[in-house]
């Protein structure tokens, strides 16, 4: 039932053409925006490139080389972060892995991202009925146990990554329907809104033209912050065995191959999980950051350093 | 000369902006006299509202005062325990929105006895009897159940009275109220104002009206100061300034003022919009919508004079019809904020 | 107050009824039962004879309204995995430890990062302020049976403080409550962080100031009432989060005696009227603790009647 909180922008002038520009500007600037923004990109590259960064086949097995440690730890140079129990090296797997995982979360956002931010937008817009039935059916089924459901059809049908991704977007498309709606409800209000229906500007332009623009930043953290929930929540169902299906590999899924192992082989359930740990903060990193350029207050704190140069800051913001 | 309470002299507000500091208040310099009701008017960002918060020593983040000083009493407002000894005491804030000036949580009771308790040393007792005195003296029917009544159940005329019961709760000698009927309907407007300027009668309370209401002006007030740009460009008692306007911009804004006793087809309007900030306009903030612009008006911003007495105006022509022609143009001092 | 109760139970009503419906089909219709119970080279007269035994030759519509007709007597139907026993009473034999460990979680949780984030609201920018940011950061990043493991090797292994598994001593509780409360934790810090900052900025903070009333007076009297209004609401939509999904893995890989464990269980064993009674008792879990919630945010918060 929480809502993401974001902000709602307040024109619905046309975005200048340079803040694009302005924007990656910025990001270059900040801290931690740029570390999460870099990170992901890294992540993303590594799991793109796969197949030419990889040393080894993900699925190759070499029993005599099987529980190596990682180099750090007395492994050898060979499997840099050490092998598991059947002798597949842990560095592919988890490259590999990053393929899987990242192309399960990418697609649920854009699955989940487009139906939902389509049937928030004729929620807001059409309002009355259509906007009863819609929210009534977001609002009822946030209040269905998500990953429970997920495991019982998961197990019913046959876990697969496809049905992985299907399951998770008919869990994730509320969240996106719920803020389009209630930014589309707040724009509408507008004057200029009002103005552009009112020399007959149809309802598809309007949106198009006026609506849309404001809700990319907005949405765009959102989708974000979703990409970083369904990477935990694959982890999750993969480790119990219901999501990403052996042999292919999975974050998720290698911690829950390792689990008996964690006495002996560490390395196992250590290493995939801080990579997850990494992904997801980088995300979340990222969406901070922009939660705070759109917001225009927030904005407003970053700036009044300028004032510093006329005349120092004798008061203590806030305590 | 009756004695000043507040003094604000060469006041500058400045807030940060993607092309750096902008200032929202340039070298605003004026005064508040016991017991006087003195009207502030301008348009949206003539600066009107920031020196009013500036007056408290409220200029919040991302603004921030930049130069001038603002005496109390004698003593500076930006001191922090001087500011915390006098508001609630000695100042109090009236603002435009109660819906959002109000706690919303909050009992409307509390909400006054918390000036009567923690500022004037109430005790519970006394102080819940003194809010439904209050609640009572700003016309609100059945103060003793109001009290406990949450500010989303009172009507916004409602609301506001009560905003005025928490300000005179404080028992002030400075009343600043900021456009305190301009979300309201007109008739309530008018009760408001009323009310008001009975209070002030009867407590002997100065008031500081910030407006962009002629009408409210000329209503209320004894004296009236108009901003423009972030400064000050007139200054005068209320009937002078509507009969005899000296500033081209005061002159132009009393004549469009719809009229009930004059037939007139069209109501003339200034030409072109005002300036964002302070900065906005080289020379005199209004000179490009001025019908009497010079060269000195387009080049040097002109300093508040004194051409009639208790007259003040801001304009080289109407300086030079006045033999002030020589006054130096005025220097906003950056950079040195008294404490 | 009464129309809100009636009506926020009748949804939650139909949400459990929508809930049971959507297991009942995916259940029944999506996958055979009965193959639970025989072998690989099944002939299909042993099936069939298993399917009439467990009910399901009839009609699916006739399965459905059998079906609801039990649920409303509270029959969910007996296990298949341990015979002669119904599947609702072993889901409730498990339900207790299942809601202890969560609570404690939840209630840690929200001690510790309800004055944290709150706190750092007070002085952004500074160590405690950055710090807190950092860790609730790194702590809802993290994945809840990862983080299970992770505690398992450093208190459970190396430093042996407490028991890494099942739920006999009390101690036991440590680990499992503090994988699902560090996660949980982050997210309501930043939560109680982003509303004191939005509250501390509204105009009637203004208000405040300008009566002159002293700022530790003000943060606490005003800001800090209507901050935990919208955080502790939030932190009970976290519980019922917790209830329905993260209590899984964590119980799974602590091997605590509760609902979740015996989730899995249920997958092992292919015992669908155990998963069947297991959702309907946990979806039901979920609507009491929202319905109870809006209930208590109501009471708190007038306006959203009056609205």
């Amino acid at each position: 039932m929480s809502d993401v909180a974001i902000a709602v922008p307040t024109t619905t002038e046309a975005k200048d053409p340079s803040f694009l520009r302005t924007l990656l500007h910025d990001l270059v600037r900040s801290g931690t925006g740029l570390i999460g923004a870099v990170a992901l990109l890294i992540l993303i590259g590594a799991a793109v490139l796969a197949p030419w960064l990889a040393p080894h086949d993900p699925a190759s097995q070499d029993l005599a080389a099987r529980l190596q440690p990682p180099l750090l730890w007395g492994g050898t140079s060979e499997h840099i972060l050490g092998t598991d129990q059947l002798g597949r090296d842990l560095f592919s797997r988890l490259l590999y892995g990053a393929r899987l995982s990242m192309l399960v979360a990418l697609a649920v956002v854009a699955i989940a991202g487009t139906v939902g931010t389509v049937l928030g937008l004729i929620a807001g817009y059409r309002g009355r009925a259509t906007d009863a039935v819609i929210m009534r059916l977001a609002d009822m089924q946030l209040a269905f146990p998500g990953i429970l459901l997920a495991l019982v059809i998961l197990y019913a049908i046959g876990p697969s990554a496809t049905l992985l991704i299907i399951v998770l977007s008919i869990n994730g498309w509320m969240v996106y329907a719920r803020i389009t709606r209630s930014l589309v409800l707040g724009l509408r209000k507008s004057e200029y809104i009002e103005a552009a229906e009112i020399s007959g500007a149809g309802p598809g332009r309007i949106m198009v033209r006026h609506i849309l623009p404001n809700l990319v930043s907005p949405l765009l953290t959102l989708s974000v912050l979703e990409f970083a929930r369904i990477i935990l929540a694959e982890a999750s169902l993969s480790f119990l065995g219901y999501g990403v299906q052996p042999p292919d590999a999975s974050w998720g899924l290698i911690i829950g191959q390792g689990q008996d192992y964690l006495n002996s082989a560490w390395w196992l359930v250590t290493v995939p999980g801080v990579v997850i740990c990494i992904t997801v903060l980088s995300a979340n990193l990222l969406a901070s950051w922009l939660r705070i350029q759109t917001d225009p207050k927030q904005r407003e704190k970053q700036l009044s350093r300028q004032l510093d140069a006329l005349v120092p800051n004798t008061t203590k913001e806030r305590t | 000369m009756t004695e000043r309470l507040l003094e604000i002299e060469n006041l500058c507000v400045a807030f940060p902006s993607r092309s750096g500091p902008v200032y929202g208040v340039k070298g605003v310099t004026m005064n508040v006299a016991r017991q006087e009701r003195l009207g502030v008017v301008g348009e949206s960002g003539s600066g009107k509202s920031v020196t009013a918060l500036a007056a408290m020593g409220l200029v919040q983040s991302p603004g921030r005062v930049v130069g001038g000083s603002v005496r109390w009493r004698g003593r500076s407002m930006f001191d922090r325990k001087v500011a915390g000894e006098v508001r609630g005491r000695e100042i109090a804030m009236v603002f435009q929105d109660a819906m959002v000036s109000l706690n919303p949580l909050m009992t409307v009771g509390r909400q006054i006895g918390e000036v009567l308790i923690k500022r004037r040393g109430y005790t519970r007792d006394r102080a819940r009897a003194r809010a439904i005195e209050l609640l009572e003296m700003v016309g609100i029917p059945f103060p003793a159940e109001r009290l406990k009544q949450m500010p989303y159940e009172f009507s916004g005329g409602m609301r506001q009275r009560v905003m005025i019961a928490v300000a005179l709760a404080s028992e002030p000698e400075l009343l600043i109220a900021d456009e305190p009927t301009t979300a309201l309907d007109v008739t309530i407007q008018a009760q408001i104002l009323e009310l008001l300027r009975e209070l002030s009668e009867h407590l002997g309370v100065a008031v500081m009206m910030i407006t962009h209401d002629l009408g409210v002006v000329a209503e209320f007030c004894d004296r009236v100061q108009v901003m423009y740009g972030g400064r000050v460009i007139e200054r005068a008692p209320v009937e002078p300034l509507f009969t005899e306007p000296s500033h081209p911009y005061s002159a132009g804004l009393i004549a469009s003022s719809p009229r009930v006793d004059v037939v007139r087809d069209r109501l003339t309007s200034i030409a072109g919009d005002p300036p964002a900030h302070a900065d906005a306009v080289p020379g005199c903030p209004f000179h490009p919508r001025c019908p009497e612009s010079t060269d000195r008006c387009r080049q040097e911003s002109p300093q508040l004079l004194e051409l009639r007495p208790r007259h003040w105006a801001a304009c080289w022509r109407r300086a030079e019809e006045h033999g002030l022609a020589d006054a130096v143009p005025v220097l906003e001092r950056v950079g040195e904020v008294a404490r | 107050m009464k129309r809100f109760l009636i009506k926020r139970v009748l949804v939650g009503l139909i949400v459990v009824f929508l809930v049971s419906t959507a297991v009942f089909f995916v259940t029944r219709v999506v996958t055979d039962p009965e193959l639970a119970f025989l072998p690989v080279d099944a002939s299909p007269a042993q099936r069939a004879a298993v399917e009439e035994h467990l009910g399901l030759d009839q009609p699916i519509l006739v399965q459905y309204v059998d079906f609801l007709g039990d649920l409303v007597r509270l029959d969910l139907g007996d296990s298949y995995w341990q015979p002669g026993k119904p599947a609702l009473d072993i889901v409730l034999d498990r339900l207790p430890a299942t809601l202890w460990l969560n609570t404690v979680a939840i209630v840690v949780a929200v001690l510790i990062a309800v004055p944290l984030g709150t706190v750092a609201a007070l002085r952004p920018g500074s160590w405690l302020d950055r710090g807190t940011t950092t860790a609730s950061l790194l702590g809802l990043s993290a994945p809840q049976f990862w983080l299970g493991f992770i505690l398992i090797l450093v208190f459970g292994v190396n430093l042996r403080w407490f028991p890494t598994s099942g739920a006999d001593q009390s101690l036991s509780i440590v680990l499992p409550a503090a994988a699902l409360a560090l996660p949980t934790a982050g997210k309501i810090a930043q939560m109680a962080r982003s509303t004191m900052i939005d509250e501390l900025d509204r105009p009637y903070m203004l208000t405040a100031e300008s009566k002159g009333l002293r700022r530790l007076y003000q943060i606490h009297h005003h800001a800090l009432r209507n901050t935990l209004v919208p955080v502790l609401t939030q932190s009970s939509y976290e519980y019922a989060r917790m209830l329905a999904g993260y209590t899984v893995v964590v119980e799974t890989v602590f091997a605590w005696p509760g609902v979740g464990q015996l989730t899995v269980q249920a997958l092992d064993q292919q015992d669908l009227m155990l998963l069947q009674a297991i959702v309907i008792v946990v979806a039901t879990m979920v609507v009491v603790v929202n319905v109870v919630t809006d209930l208590l945010y109501e009471v708190i918060d007038p306006r959203i009647e009056a609205a």
